[in-house]
C-alpha cells in the first residue's frame, strides 16, 4: 500500500503541470459553487434582511397585551419597569432603541388631504445602531428635535408635500383624547421595505411623548441581536421576569413573509443542485482526460509487477489527491471571493436597469459565510474525483493492452 | 361633554334667567340645562360636505332625555338604516341584520359626517369635567355671548380644551370650538337658525366643522320638532330596529 | 478546405472517446442552460404569481382617484356598469379574460368586541381560473355567483370559533359615504397558507358586496388577465386607448407598491444565471483545452506531413465545430424538451429535498417557464464558446516544435 502512495506522489510530482491543471479546474469549479451557494444564501435571506433593518429589529420587547392587539396599536399597554429591562440589555451588551408605535392620521392642512400611517416616535442615535433606516433617508436625517417628521417618498406623493412643508399629525393621547400638531418634513426616506414605504413615519420619541401625552411611557424596546435570536429570546424572557413583558423575535413578528419566501429555499436548492451536476460533468471530463492520457504508462506498471487491482488502486488515489488539493485550493479561492463579497460587496448598481423614477435602488450583492458547504465542497471534490476515475481506469486497463504491443513494437 | 347632538335630541322647557354675576360653571351649567329636553320627535336631516363632494341625508328620530334614542333614515341611498342607543350601547340594524357597536369604535363618524358615536353617546356633564372660566364677551350674529374657557386634564376627556360662547339673554350655546391637547383648533360647530317651539327658541340649525381638513365640514338641521311629547316604549326596542 | 473537413470528420470518428466527452460537455453545459433559465423563469413566475393572483392581476382598471388613494380603498370611486366595461375589454386580442373586485373595509362584532377585517367581492367562476382559492377551501364548499354565503380564512374562523352555518352581520361604509349592515351565512373556511389572509379576508360573491356597499351594478376594480403576461406592457396602452377619461389602466410592473421588490428580485436572478453561464463555459473550455493539449503529438505529426500551420488550425477548429454543434444541437433541444414537460408538470421543490411543511404553501410547486430564445441562445452559446476556446489554444499548440510534439509520448 504505502509503495502506491509513493508511486502516486512521484507521479502527481513528475508530471506538475498536468496536475497542476487538472486541480486548477477543480478548484475554478469548487470556487464557483461556493461563490453560488453563498449569494443564493445571501439573496434568499434578502427579504429577511429588509424587515429586520427596518421594520422588525432582531426582536422586540413589549407589553404582551401590546401585542395582542397589535393591529389596534394601543399606545396604553406600555412597558413597565423599563429601568430593569435596559440595565439587562446594557449587561449583555446589547444595541437597544426605544419606541413609541402609534396610530395616526396625516393630513396635508391646505388641501384637506388626510390618510391613516403608523408613527413611530424614535431616538435617532440609539435608533441608528438598531437599524438601518437612517441610510435610506435623503436630504436631511432621523428626526430629532420634537417637530421634526421624516415621511417616505411615496408619503410625499401621496400627500402633495414636500422637504421644507408641514404635515398634522392627528393622533389620540395615552387616555383616548384628540390631540393634533403641526411637524415639519425635514428628511425623507425610501427603503427596499415596500410596507414601511407605504405605512410609516418617524417623529423624535419627544414628539411623540408630547403628542400622545405618554408621561415618558413608551410601548417598545428594539434589540438588535448577536446571537442566535430564538436563544436570546428565550434568556431576556427569563432574566426580565415582569408581569406582562414579553419578548417577540423577528420570526414571531413576521410570520407572513416567512410563508412567501419558503418557496424560494426550494429554489436555491435546485439551482445549487444544477450547479453540483455541471461541475460534476466537468469532473467526469477531466479525470477521464486525466486518466487516459496515461494509458502508455500503464504498460510500464505492469512491467514493474502491479496487478490490475494495484493499477486502478494506484490511478484512484492519485485522482483522489487532486480531487482533494483542487477542492482545497477551491475553498480558498471560495473564501477569498466570500470574504471580499460580504465585506466589500459587488456594487451592480450600474447594471440596474431603470432609474426613472429617481429611487436609489441599492444592488450591493454580498454573500454569506457557509462553513457547511464548504466542507462538502472538499468531501465531494475529492470522493467524486476518485470514484469518476474508476471508469476509464478500467478502460484503460483493457485498451492498454493493445498499447502495450504498440509500444513494444516502437521500442524494439 | 353634553353631546352637541344631544341638544337637539333633547330640549327642555327652561326659564332663563337674567344673570347678575354668574360663574363660568354657572353659565355652563344653564347652558346645558336649557338644551335638555325630557322627550323630544323630530325630521331632520344632514349635508356632508367632504371637498367637492355633497351628500345629503335625511331622518326621522325619537329620544328621551339622553337615555334613549332611535334614529332612522330616510333618504333613498340610506333607507332602513336604524340606530338604536340605549344609554352606553349602541346598535345599528339595516332590513333585519343588526350589529352592535362598541369600544374604540364609536369615534369612527356617523354615516361620514363630523360627528362621531362617541359624540352621539356621551352622556356626562360637561360641567363635570370642565374647569370652566369666564374669557370674555363676543357678538354672533347680533347675539351678545360670554366667552366660556374649559379645560379639563382628566382621563379620556373629549376634547382637553374647549371654548364656548353662551348667549347672555337665552342662554343658549351659540358656538363651540374643540382644542387639540397641542392648543390647535380640531373642531368647531355654529348654531346657524334658532326656531320658537312651545315660545322658547332653540338651535334647530347646526354646522360642525374639521379644522384640519379644509373644505370638510357637516350641516345639522332639524325641520320638524317635537319637544315633551309621549313616546311609546316600543320604539326604543328592538324590535323596532328589526322590523 | 473540403479536405480539411473530411479529414475532420475522420478524426473525430478515429477517436471514439475523445469525441464523446467533448460532446458530453456541450451537451450538459447547453441542456443545464436551458434548464437553469427556465427554472429561474419558473421561480420568478412563481414569486410575482402570487401577486399578481391576490393583488394586481396583469393589468388592473380602476378610476384614477381610486388609484391615487388607493391606500384608504375608496368606495366612493368606482366603475359603473362594470358588465359593460368587462364584456368591452374582454373583446379585445391578447386579453384571458377579465373580472370584477370590490375591497370593502368591514368590521363585525363578536363577543361584545368589534374587530376590522377585510370583505372582498369576486366573480367566483372568473376567480377560479387564475386563483387558487376554490382549492383551498378545507370545510364547506367554495363560492357560486347567486350563492348567499361567504367563506372566511381558517385563521379567522379558529379565533373567532366560527363554523360552516354560522351568520355573521357586517358593517360596512358605501359609496355614499355611509353605513350598511348586513348578515351573511359562513359556507365555506379556506386555508391560504398565508397568514395575513387566513386571519383577515373574507370572501363572498361580488353581487352581495355590491348590495352591501350600495354600489349598484360597479365594481372598485376589473382585473385583466392576458394570454401572454409578458404583454402587459403593450396591452395597457390598448386597455388605456378604450377607457373613459375617468378611468385608467396599470399593468402590474405599473403598480407602484411591487415596483421595488420585482426590481430588486430580477437584478439577482439574472446574476445567479449569468454565473451559471461563466461555469458552463468553463466546463466546456475545460474539456477543449484537454483535448487539445492531448493533441500536441498529433499537431507534430501533422506539421511533419507537410500541413501548414493555418491548416492544421482549421482543422481543429472545424473538429470543434462540429462537435460543438453536434453537442450544443442535442443539449439545447432536450433542454427545451425537458423544461417544456416540466412547465406542464411542474417541479415541487421542497419534496425533492424531503422536507414536509406542516401549512399547505402555495409556492412550492415551480412550472419552468420555457422560452425558445433560450433554446437558441444555449445553442449559439454552446457553440460560440467552443469555438473561440478551440482555436486560441489550438493557435498556441500549432506554434510548438514538431520535433518536442513527436517526442511527447
Amino acid at each position: 500500500m504505502k509503495f502506491i502512495f509513493k508511486l502516486g506522489l512521484k507521479n502527481l510530482l513528475r508530471y506538475k503541470e498536468r496536475t497542476f491543471l487538472t486541480c486548477f479546474s477543480l478548484a475554478v469549479g469548487i470556487c464557483v459553487l461556493i461563490f453560488f451557494s453563498g449569494m443564493l444564501e445571501w439573496a434568499d435571506e434578502a427579504t429577511i434582511r429588509n424587515l429586520k433593518k427596518y421594520e422588525t429589529a432582531s426582536m422586540k420587547i413589549g407589553n404582551s397585551e401590546f401585542f395582542e392587539e397589535e393591529n389596534y396599536i394601543p399606545v396604553d399597554e406600555v412597558i413597565k419597569g423599563r429601568e430593569k429591562i435596559e440595565k439587562i440589555l446594557q449587561g449583555k451588551g446589547l444595541e437597544y432603541t426605544p419606541e413609541i408605535k402609534f396610530k395616526a392620521n396625516l393630513i396635508n392642512e391646505d388641501t384637506g388631504d388626510s390618510y391613516p400611517f403608523i408613527g413611530m416616535g424614535i431616538e435617532a442615535e440609539s435608533h441608528k445602531k438598531v437599524y438601518e433606516l437612517n441610510e435610506m433617508v435623503y436630504e436631511g436625517n432621523l428626526p430629532k428635535s420634537s417637530k421634526e417628521i421624516l415621511i417616505s417618498k411615496n408619503t410625499a406623493e401621496l400627500l402633495n408635500v414636500g422637504i421644507g412643508g408641514y404635515l398634522i399629525v392627528e393622533a389620540d393621547t395615552k387616555d383616548g383624547t384628540p390631540n393634533a400638531d403641526a411637524f415639519e418634513i425635514t428628511a425623507l426616506f425610501e427603503t427596499p421595505n415596500p410596507e414601511v414605504n407605504k405605512n410609516f413615519f418617524y417623529i423624535s420619541l419627544d414628539g411623540a411623548n408630547h403628542l400622545l401625552a405618554m408621561n415618558g411611557d413608551i410601548n417598545l424596546i428594539s434589540i438588535k441581536a448577536t446571537q442566535n435570536e430564538e436563544n436570546l429570546s428565550e434568556e431576556l424572557k427569563k432574566e426580565i421576569d415582569i408581569e406582562g413583558m414579553t419578548v417577540r423575535t423577528w420570526q414571531e413578528q413576521a410570520k407572513d413573509y416567512l410563508d412567501l419566501s419558503q418557496g424560494k429555499k426550494g429554489g436555491s436548492s435546485m439551482m445549487l443542485m444544477m450547479v453540483f451536476i455541471i461541475i460534476t460533468v466537468g469532473i467526469v471530463n477531466t479525470m477521464n482526460m486525466a486518466v487516459f492520457e496515461r494509458t502508455g504508462e500503464i504498460g510500464m506498471m505492469r512491467a514493474m509487477g502491479m496487478t490490475d487491482r494495484e493499477i486502478i488502486l494506484n490511478f484512484i488515489y492519485e485522482s483522489g489527491a487532486m480531487g482533494f488539493l483542487g477542492g482545497f485550493l477551491g475553498i480558498i479561492l471560495g473564501a477569498i471571493v466570500t470574504w471580499y463579497l460580504i465585506h466589500y460587496g459587488w456594487d451592480m448598481s450600474n447594471y440596474v436597469g431603470d432609474l426613472s423614477y429617481g429611487y436609489r435602488v441599492s444592488a450591493v450583492f454580498r454573500s454569506k459565510w457557509d462553513p457547511g458547504m464548504m466542507i462538502t465542497a472538499v468531501i465531494f471534490s475529492t470522493i467524486s474525483s476518485s470514484v469518476i476515475s474508476i471508469f476509464p481506469a478500467r478502460r484503460a486497463l483493457k485498451s492498454s493492452i493493445s498499447e502495450t504491443l504498440k509500444s513494444a513494437g516502437k521500442f524494439g | 361633554m353634553r353631546n352637541f347632538l344631544s341638544f337637539f335630541f333633547s330640549l327642555l322647557m327652561c326659564i332663563p334667567l337674567r344673570a347678575a354675576e354668574l360663574t363660568g360653571l354657572e353659565i355652563l351649567k344653564k347652558a346645558e340645562d336649557n338644551i335638555y329636553a325630557e322627550t323630544m320627535v323630530y325630521t331632520g336631516e344632514f349635508i356632508i360636505n367632504k371637498g367637492d363632494k355633497s351628500f345629503v341625508k335625511t331622518f326621522k328620530g325619537w329620544s328621551v332625555g339622553d337615555e334613549k334614542a332611535f334614529v332612522e333614515f330616510t333618504n333613498r341611498e340610506d333607507i332602513g338604516v336604524r340606530y338604536l342607543k340605549i344609554k352606553n350601547e349602541l346598535w345599528i340594524a339595516e332590513e333585519g341584520d343588526v350589529i352592535k357597536i362598541s369600544g374604540h369604535l364609536l369615534k369612527r363618524s356617523i354615516m361620514g359626517s363630523d360627528f362621531s358615536f362617541k359624540d352621539m353617546m356621551e352622556s356626562y356633564k360637561l360641567s363635570e369635567i370642565y374647569e370652566v372660566t369666564i374669557a370674555g364677551e363676543e357678538e354672533i350674529r347680533d347675539k351678545i355671548c360670554y366667552i366660556l374657557d374649559l379645560e379639563s386634564d382628566k382621563e379620556d376627556a373629549p376634547y382637553a380644551k374647549q371654548k364656548i360662547w353662551v348667549g347672555k339673554e337665552d342662554f343658549i350655546p351659540y358656538k363651540y370650538e374643540f382644542y387639540a391637547l397641542s392648543g390647535k383648533l380640531m373642531k368647531s360647530a355654529e348654531v346657524l337658525e334658532t326656531r320658537k317651539i312651545d315660545s322658547k327658541n332653540y338651535p334647530v340649525k347646526m354646522e360642525m366643522r374639521d379644522e384640519l381638513r379644509k373644505g370638510s365640514s357637516t350641516v345639522f338641521e332639524l325641520k320638524d320638532l317635537k319637544l315633551n311629547v309621549k313616546i311609546p316604549e316600543e320604539i326604543f326596542s328592538r324590535k323596532n330596529l328589526l322590523e | 478546405m473540403k479536405h480539411i473537413i473530411k479529414l475532420g470528420f475522420k478524426n473525430i470518428f478515429r477517436n471514439k472517446r475523445r469525441t464523446f466527452l467533448t460532446i458530453t460537455a456541450v451537451f450538459f453545459a447547453t441542456f443545464l442552460v436551458v434548464i437553469f433559465k427556465s427554472f429561474i423563469g419558473g421561480l420568478w413566475d412563481s414569486t410575482i404569481n402570487n401577486v399578481i393572483m391576490l393583488e394586481t392581476g396583469h393589468i388592473k382598471v380602476a378610476n384614477k382617484k381610486y388609484f391615487e388613494k388607493e391606500k384608504t380603498q375608496p368606495l366612493e370611486y368606482y366603475i359603473e356598469d362594470a358588465g359593460e366595461l368587462i364584456d368591452q375589454l374582454e373583446k379585445l386580442k391578447g386579453v384571458n379574460f377579465a373580472t370584477p373586485r370590490i375591497k370593502a373595509p368591514v368590521m363585525l362584532n363578536i363577543n361584545d368586541k368589534n374587530y376590522y377585517t377585510q370583505l372582498l367581492g369576486i366573480n367566483p367562476e372568473k376567480e377560479k381560473r387564475f386563483n387558487v382559492i376554490h382549492e383551498k377551501i378545507v370545510d364547506g364548499e367554495y363560492l357560486s355567483s347567486d350563492s348567499k354565503g361567504i367563506i372566511v380564512g381558517s385563521g379567522f374562523a379558529e379565533k373567532f370559533d366560527l363554523h360552516i352555518g354560522q351568520r355573521i352581520t357586517l358593517l360596512s361604509q358605501t359609496v355614499y359615504n355611509s353605513i350598511s349592515v348586513k348578515s351573511f351565512e359562513i359556507t365555506g373556511i379556506f386555508t391560504y397558507g398565508i397568514k395575513s389572509l387566513d386571519e383577515r379576508l373574507m370572501v363572498a360573491p361580488i353581487a352581495r358586496v355590491q348590495d352591501l356597499v350600495k354600489m349598484g351594478d360597479g365594481t372598485s376594480e376589473v382585473l385583466i388577465l392576458l394570454k401572454d403576461i409578458n404583454k402587459s406592457l403593450a396591452m395597457e396602452n390598448e386597455v388605456n386607448a378604450i377607457l373613459p377619461p375617468e378611468y385608467t389602466a396599470k399593468a402590474w410592473e405599473n403598480q407602484e407598491n411591487y415596483f421595488n421588490m420585482i426590481r430588486i428580485a430580477t437584478q439577482i436572478y439574472n446574476v445567479v444565471y449569468f454565473f451559471f453561464l461563466l461555469l458552463a463555459s468553463f466546463v466546456i473550455i475545460n474539456t477543449i483545452l484537454i483535448s487539445v493539449y492531448e493533441r500536441e503529438r498529433e499537431i507534430g505529426a501533422l506539421t511533419a506531413l507537410g500541413m501548414s500551420q493555418g491548416e492544421v488550425l482549421s482543422l481543429f477548429v472545424t473538429e470543434a465545430g462540429i462537435l460543438s454543434i453536434i453537442g450544443s444541437f442535442l443539449g439545447s433541444l432536450s433542454g427545451g424538451l425537458i423544461a417544456f414537460i416540466l412547465s406542464k408538470v411542474g417541479i415541487n421543490t421542497l419534496a425533492l429535498w424531503g422536507e414536509t411543511m406542516s401549512e399547505m404553501n402555495i409556492s412550492n410547486v415551480i412550472y419552468l417557464r420555457v422560452q425558445w430564445q433560450t433554446v437558441i441562445f444555449s445553442f449559439i452559446f454552446g457553440f460560440l464558446v467552443t469555438i473561440i476556446f478551440a482555436s486560441i489554444p489550438a493557435f498556441k499548440a500549432v506554434k510548438v516544435d514538431p520535433i518536442r510534439a513527436l517526442r511527447a509520448t
